[in-house]
């Protein structure tokens, strides 16, 4: 109060905000590094995989809208653009996805930066490094997205610091994927042989750069020599002793398992109401309403999909939802035949089974399974494959097992038998599908195995009005636009042929 | 145009007034005693002088009324008596032999004397060199209105004035020469009694709710003695720092010497809701519900094609005791109540005065369980403690509560729509099926439908809550001290304190509250505010120069703080929010504190010579905490000059002309309404969740550090003139503007490969320009008759001149979660312009090879016989369009469309229209706005009427979107559905059934969203009598008025939402919104005024 009369301290028009803090002022211990390393889990926990209420993200949208799992209603707003292949620089959901994914770089970028800077007076070296490791790991989902949809995209290495020099250009494919590995790499050195619970683990280190590996293989890089870089990472997740199958399949996706042994690395979802929840049970979900467990009719099934299913494959039951959620619980959908009423044009996806009933509309707790165990065997087979090295006893210690899983009855379902070399990959990708479904791998999946056109073609179904994505596809279309706003704003860039 | 030939009307009415009354006679001479009164017309008149005007315009000798206004003197029978006070028209009276003759003084029309507020000191509107508006507390007291901005709207040139979202308490947005900013704000620098505050209306809303409620709201109109509005720099540069949009100084009133009064007013009112909404009625609803789903005699289960069905088929019969019809407008509002109560007692003597009151308003809303009650006080004090020092106090409280439902909603979707889009989409008929998705209440009425989406408007009514209390305060201190003659210091410490809380409750038994078995959410925030300021004040006069000097030294302070609290899971019927304990699930409480200080010296040097030529310099040093280090200091210079033409000799015995002034300004201000600590980097609790469900609360980067944030500044050149005619009977003021605003505090986008998306920079540039002008005539002043008129009228042209590396930008407006962009700003365009497809009707027969050269019933007949042979709707059979013909990204296949679907302007003409078609398809801006009042009085009557207008304007009615979603069978629709089309209906634009939902672009907004907001109102008719003296005075009453008025009687406009006087939401980059806007009142009203 003495100050309103006399123009007293110099400190008068200083401003000390209590509502934030600064990274200096927190990065002095190891405490405030753990506190600034959650921020980086926190940063793509909503973007690299299903999203959150009002975050589109980067898996659902990439991996699974725009393949052929689903079809999208016309009310589906820029999705169906997506599903459509009717992309143009200027839609926003593609917008959208660019920047929250590089938003998240720029955290986590932060997180490897700061961490990494801290000297052995502030924290424990080797907390640090294990820290720091997370982090690449983090790092590496984001570029992997971002050079799986872009392909073109600026290789952001650092934090930004400063309002100058903003106006990044383009680095190549394998650079970037030369960089996923390098940090990788050194996340596997650095990280624990664990179940991480949510956290960033030596084996999910392992499996993701199995891969990108993998990836690696396909287009656009074509390089067949990483099958068996693929093949020695996977192998070591396998060798492991961390991870194992669930014995039921229904039950990976339950809320008692999010992070059970199959769960490699899996991103911690919860609600309602704690600001931490996803969209997993109502994206996805059966008809009726959503605080019965259905869902919001955001998309439907794709009927090839479910024809390719054997009839007699849970995952057929726990994938897709021909049942009312008004009329029956999730259980009596699994289990009784009466309760599968839903014509054929509204039968939707379905593989995170909401209770009924619940309390969750656009916050649903169900954690967001990035690699599981499957998929690693999966990949594992896929690269053995690729070196044409596949053996009847690595399809039964991988493929075989899934479907031992899955069997309903003891004459469904056929193990699957080594064939060429081209037959193995069919029944491979065709296993994913199956297996996989609705996680958002589809259509990096299929750019890999050179399958996407073939993919999207022909879905014509009625119901609802779905409309057959590849009237005008083109391949350009494989990646998608930079966004206009960006491309607008740094002359730098240059936007991917054909758009 | 009607204004136009208005005002050539009443000046044919006053040269003929002119002429009528200027005749006079000469009676024979003898000496007289005379008295009387002298009065205006709250009262007598205390200190107005008489002058005795002899033959030779010789003056004899001369009085001044005393305490009763009463006067006695002695003059000739022939002579002349010249009744004189400040600021009231000087009257001559000839004797003619009477000996009593009582004067009613009115208000000087040219005003050139009286005394205006400038900010830190005062002037007479004579030596003005800018552009200030003034208005005083009886034009305010004649309308009483509820809120000191609808006192305002329509009263000032240059000043727009908008409602919000239009329900009791709601906010208004406020543009003085229209908005000089685009980030930082563009709402005026409000100064009551000497403290700031910024004019932005603060967000009210707990929950889903988005409205606001003005700064003031807490503030009694009728406690106001004046309102100055300063639009040019050389008046607003004084307060630099803030000025750049305008500054609107309040002054309250305060008790007069020699004369105690005590008045009490009350009126109570009846509202009325004005104008529906055209929605489908009952039976137009089943039509198109039946067309919807056609009968299928196979699938008599399906709960869509048996719901407004008999068992035949037939459409059902409305009769029918199981249908249930309402008519949701009528349903949810009603006619609403207003009582205002108010005791005021001012006076004082030589050494000190007083002026107190209180004051008592509660208003019902339209909208059942809506409503707004206040309760003021204010006391002022001021004391001459010895001849050379005085000292004062001033207190002002008011505490408001408010209470109701949610109208305008941030979403108008999820079950999160406020209670008006609920009242439309709700069907008005309920059918005889039960929807799997909806949920009935016990008696089986629909409770909610769609999942939750749309809720029974009577239960929201019900069950929802949607509470707010606030308390505000303004105190005032201050000691005077005259140093010598002409020469004072003052040094006043001012202090604000607020506090609100806001209460919402959403009911656990349907819609968005049913999912989490009930939400309860609590908003508490306070604030202080301190200002103090030194003041040194010179005013002298030597011969023929006048001078006036102000040296000031302010310091402001002010902080901020709120905790925002949320539940959920209520399982005790009708405990919730009172008992928040109750409540399963507590989620985390969210708190804020900002703070800000503002250094500031100011001086003023104002110069008259002659009383010819008057200049005026002003310049500011501000310092503002909200800047980087370094960079928080700015220099705010202005100039003015006026040159008075009426004083010069050429001009001073003209008869016709009596005040010709010509004034240039120029001056800079700055804007630093941005919010605190904007410059500084700053990281945001991020937290995630571990082991399936451990949520663990971390911190990430979030803002980049800007280390050159400084000062947004407005250049403005101002010319004008004022021009008085016939004696001040008519008086015009012209200005003319140019506002250029630089270095924008501009949140530019950043390449997102930054990791930010936007970034506070001082960059880019927007300019306002326009015309504003002013007149008020006395077109008839009889001794028992008067008339007078005031007219407004201004004109503002608004540009984005520069917006550094961008080109545009985009904004989300709130309401419809689909639509991504709506607005945008964009270089060369004007501010609140709206964006999206350009839609130009429906794909029409002709457009397909099918139907060539068939006629338009053939056609129809191909229609249903293909929809026949498919088994399908008429509306789901497709069609070929012929080759070349344009078609959408939403159904991008040429072979897959059908006559009906709406077509759309392909801008690029690439053959497909998409978001790269999207285009400005309307601005918010009008070409003109303004207003117009008449004011009669015949003996005791008094008569005045209020129009106000608005010209060339759109509106975005966002509402459009759902209301006529022909995608979504449960949802009632807008009567223009009625004319959709249909295989027989082709001459129409509004498209088939599903035509929106396939062909549709999604996420965009259309040009059919946007409609002309052009509207002409009867704002307010105030009709008054007062009684004679005569049977008051012995009774001990000086003044009984009487008094009714209608507000808002009437709107010629072709706006089809509730009301083109709307903007919702506060978000100033989205001006001219409607989405779930609270219906418009008309109102109606009776008053009574006591002084005693």
């Amino acid at each position: 109060m003495a100050c309103l009369f006399t123009a007293c301290s110099e400190t008068f028009l200083e401003e000390n905000p209590t509502t934030f803090v600064t990274p200096n002022s927190l990065l002095v211990d190891q405490k405030g590094a753990d506190t600034y390393l959650i921020g980086a889990y926190d940063a793509v926990q909503n973007i690299i995989g299903s999203g959150a209420n009002g975050v589109d993200a980067w898996a659902i949208h990439w991996g699974t809208v725009a393949a052929d799992e689903v079809v999208l209603p016309p009310w589906a707003g820029d999705r169906k653009l997506i599903y459509m292949h009717q992309l143009t620089p200027t839609n926003n959901t593609v917008r959208n996805i660019w920047e929250n994914l590089f938003v998240a770089l720029n955290r986590v970028n932060s997180t490897v930066d700061r961490i990494g800077a801290m000297t052995a007076e502030q924290i424990d070296i080797e907390s640090r490094d294990r820290m720091v490791a997370e982090a690449k790991f983090l790092r590496s989902t984001i570029n992997f997205a971002l050079v799986s949809t872009w392909e073109n995209i600026p290789l952001i290495k650092n934090e930004t610091t400063s309002l100058n020099e903003l106006e990044v250009a383009q680095s190549s494919p394998e650079e970037v994927y030369a960089f996923i590995i390098e940090d990788l790499t050194f996340a596997e050195a650095a990280l624990e042989e664990e179940q991480g619970g949510g956290r960033a683990t030596k084996g999910a280190a392992q499996a993701l750069l199995g891969k990108v590996y993998l990836q690696m293989t396909g287009f656009p890089l074509n390089q067949s020599d990483k099958f068996a870089s693929a093949e020695e990472k996977l192998a070591q997740v396998m060798e492991s002793g961390v991870y194992d199958l669930l014995s039921s399949y229904p039950e990976v996706f339950d809320l008692d398992n999010e992070q059970s042994v199959e769960m490699v690395f899996s991103i911690g979802m919860d609600g309602p109401g704690k600001n931490e929840g996803g969209l997993l049970s109502t994206f996805y979900g059966p008809n009726g309403n959503v605080n019965n467990g259905g869902g919001w009719g955001t998309c439907f099934i794709n009927h090839g999909f479910e024809a390719s299913y054997d009839r007699d494959d849970v995952r057929l039951l726990n994938n897709i939802a021909k049942h009312n959620a008004n009329d029956w619980t999730p259980e009596e959908a699994m289990t009784n035949p009466d309760a599968r009423t839903v014509g054929q044009n509204t039968w939707r996806a379905w593989k995170w089974h909401a209770d009924k009933p619940n309390s969750y509309p656009n916050d649903t707790p169900f954690d967001n399974p990035y690699i599981r165990y499957a998929d690693v065997l999966l990949m594992y087979a896929e690269a053995l494959n690729g070196q044409g090295k596949l053996t009847q006893g690595d399809i039964d210690m991988t493929v075989n097992r899934l479907r031992d899983r899955a069997r309903l009855n003891p004459d469904a379902l056929p193990a699957m038998v080594l064939g060429t070399q081209d037959e193995n990959a069919t029944a491979l990708i065709n296993e994913r599908r199956h297996e996989l479904c609705l996680e958002g791998w589809r259509r990096n999946d299929l750019i890999r195995f050179g399958k996407y056109q073939e993919a999207i073609s022909g879905i014509t179904q009625g119901g609802p009005n779905a409309g057959d994505p590849i009237t005008e596809f083109q391949d350009f279309e494989m990646r998608w636009p930079i966004p206009n706003s960006e491309i607008r704003i740094n002359p730098n860039l240059i936007q991917n042929p054909g758009y | 145009m009607k204004s136009k030939s208005v005002v050539n009307w009443k000046f044919k009415n006053l040269l003929l007034t002119f002429l009528g009354i200027t005749s006079f006679s000469a009676v024979q001479a003898q000496t007289v005693n005379i008295t009387g009164t002298v009065s205006e017309s709250a009262g007598p008149l205390i200190g107005a002088s008489i002058l005795v005007k002899g033959p030779n315009d010789d003056m004899l000798n001369g009085t001044i009324t005393d305490i009763d206004g009463e006067y006695t003197l002695t003059a000739e029978a022939t002579d002349i008596l010249v009744f004189s006070y400040i600021g009231y028209a000087t009257q001559e009276v000839a004797v003619e032999g009477r000996t009593v003759i009582d004067v009613t003084m009115q208000e000087d029309a040219s005003k050139l004397e009286e005394v205006v507020v400038i900010g830190y000191s005062t002037a007479k509107r004579k030596d003005l060199t800018g552009s200030i508006v003034s208005l005083k507390s009886d034009e305010l007291d004649k309308v009483k209105p509820v809120s000191f901005e609808q006192g305002l709207a329509a009263r000032a040139s240059g000043v727009q004035v908008v409602s919000t979202e239009g329900g009791p308490g709601a906010g208004f947005k406020i543009r003085i020469r229209g908005g000089s900013s685009i980030n930082a704000s563009n709402d005026p620098l409000y100064v009551i009694d000497g403290f700031a505050i910024n004019g932005t209306p603060q967000g009210t809303s707990v929950g889903i709710g988005n409205s606001t409620t003005s700064p003031l709201a807490s503030m009694d109109p009728s406690t106001i003695e004046s309102i100055e509005v300063l639009k040019d720099a050389s008046a607003t540069a004084i307060y630099g720092s803030r000025g750049a949009n305008g500054v609107i100084i309040i002054t309250t009133k305060s008790g007069k010497k020699g004369r105690a009064d005590l008045n009490f007013d009350t009126y109570t009112s009846v509202s009325t809701l004005a104008r529906k909404i055209d929605l489908l009625n009952a039976q137009e609803f089943v039509d198109w519900r039946n067309e919807y789903s056609p009968w299928n005699p196979d699938n008599t289960d399906d709960e869509f094609i048996s719901a407004y069905r008999d068992q035949f088929g037939n459409n059902v019969d409305l009769n029918n005791p199981r249908v249930i019809l309402t008519d949701w407008q009528e349903e949810i509002t009603r006619p609403a109540k207003t009582q205002n109560y108010k005791m005021s007692m001012t006076g004082g003597s030589d050494n000190n005065s007083y002026a107190g009151s209180f004051s008592y308003i509660t208003q019902e809303g339209i909208i059942k369980s809506t409503k707004f009650d206040r309760l003021t006080g204010n006391l002022r004090l001021d004391q001459n403690v010895t001849e050379k020092l005085k000292a004062g106090v001033n207190v002002n409280v008011g505490f408001t509560t408010t209470g109701g439902v949610v109208s305008a909603a941030s979403e108008n979707a999820n079950g999160r729509s406020g209670i008006v889009t609920n009242s439309v989409l709700f069907s008005p008929a309920q059918g005889l099926t039960r929807y799997g998705d909806a949920e009935y209440d016990e008696d089986g009425r629909i409770l909610s439908l769609r999942s939750g989406d749309i809720s029974n408007p009577n239960r929201i009514l019900q069950d929802n809550i949607n509470r707010g209390k606030s308390f505000q305060s303004f105190g005032n201190v201050y000691l005077q001290y005259e140093i010598a003659n002409g020469f004072t210091f003052k040094s006043s410490l001012r202090a604000n304190i607020f506090q609100s809380k806001g209460q919402a409750y959403y009911s656990e038994k349907f819609g968005w509250g049913r999912s989490t078995n009930g939400r309860a959410f609590t908003n508490n925030s306070q604030g202080t505010g301190f200002t103090s300021e030194q003041n040194l004040n010179y005013r002298k006069s030597f011969g023929e120069h006048r001078f006036g000097l102000t040296a000031v030294y302010e310091q402001q302070t002010g902080n901020f703080e709120n905790i925002i609290g949320a539940s959920t899971g209520f399982d005790l019927p009708g405990i919730n929010l009172d008992n928040l304990q109750s409540a399963t699930v507590t989620l985390p409480s969210r708190s804020n504190f900002t703070d800000f200080s503002l250094r500031s010296y100011l001086a003023r040097v104002q110069y008259d010579f002659t009383d010819r030529y008057t200049v005026n310099f002003s310049a500011r040093y501000d310092g503002s905490s909200r800047f980087a280090d370094g960079k928080k200091w700015g220099f705010f210079p202005s100039a003015g000059i006026a040159w008075k033409v009426y004083n010069e000799d050429f001009l001073k015995d003209n008869e016709t002309i009596s005040n010709l002034k010509l004034r240039a300004s120029f001056g800079v201000t700055g804007n630093t309404a941005i919010g605190s600590y904007r410059s500084l980097a700053s990281a945001a609790l991020a937290s995630t969740i571990f082991q399936g469900n451990n949520i663990s609360t971390g911190v990430a980067i979030d803002r980049l550090a800007n280390e050159d944030l400084t000062w947004e500044t407005t250049s403005q050149v101002d010319v004008g003139f004022s021009l008085g005619l016939f004696d001040g009977r008519v008086s015009f003021e012209a200005d003319y503007y140019v506002k250029n605003t630089t270095d924008l505090l501009l949140e530019v986008p950043l390449p997102s490969t930054s990791g930010f998306k936007t970034a506070f920079k001082n960059l880019g540039s927007l300019r306002n320009s326009g015309f504003e002008f002013a007149l008020s005539t006395i077109n008839i002043q009889k001794n028992k008759f008067s008339w007078t008129s005031d007219f407004n009228i201004s004109f503002n042209k608004n540009k984005v001149t520069d917006l550094g590396n961008a080109e545009e930008f985009f904004i989300r407006a709130i309401g419809d979660n689909q639509i991504t962009d709506d607005y945008i700003v964009r270089v060369g365009e004007p501010l609140g312009s709206i964006f999206g497809i350009e839609v130009e009707g429906v794909y029409s027969y002709d457009d397909f090879t099918a139907f060539e050269g068939l006629s338009n019933a053939q056609a129809a007949e191909k229609i249903y016989a293909d929809a026949e042979a498919q088994g399908i709707p008429y509306y789901d059979v497709v069609y070929a369009l012929k080759d070349g013909t344009v078609v959408s990204a939403g159904q991008p296949d040429a072979s897959r469309y059908r006559p009906g679907m709406p077509k759309f302007v392909d801008q690029n003409n690439d053959g497909i229209v998409n978001s790269d078609d999207r285009t400005i398809i309307g601005n918010v801006v009008p070409e003109h706005f303004g207003g117009l009042t008449n004011n009669f009085s015949y003996g005791n009557f008094d008569l005045s009427a209020l129009f106000s207008w608005s010209y060339g304007n759109d509106i975005y009615n966002k509402n459009i979107k759902q209301a006529t979603a022909q995608a979504i069978p449960y949802f009632n629709k807008y009567g223009l559905v009625r004319d959709r089309w249909t295989p027989e209906n082709t001459d129409t634009d509004v498209p088939v059934i599903w035509g929106d939902g396939d062909a549709g672009i999604a996420g965009n907004a259309y040009s059919t969203y946007v409609e002309d907001g052009s509207f002409l109102r009867l704002s307010n008719i105030t009709f008054g009598y007062t009684l004679p003296k005569g049977i008051l005075s012995e009774a001990g009453i000086k003044t009984v008025r009487f008094y009714a008025a209608a507000d808002n009687l009437y709107v010629w406009t072709n706006y089809s939402g509730y009301d083109p006087d709307v903007s919702v939401g506060n978000n100033q980059l989205t001006p001219g919104l409607d989405v779930d806007s609270y219906p418009r009142a008309r109102t109606f009203r009776i008053g009574l005024s006591v002084g005693f």
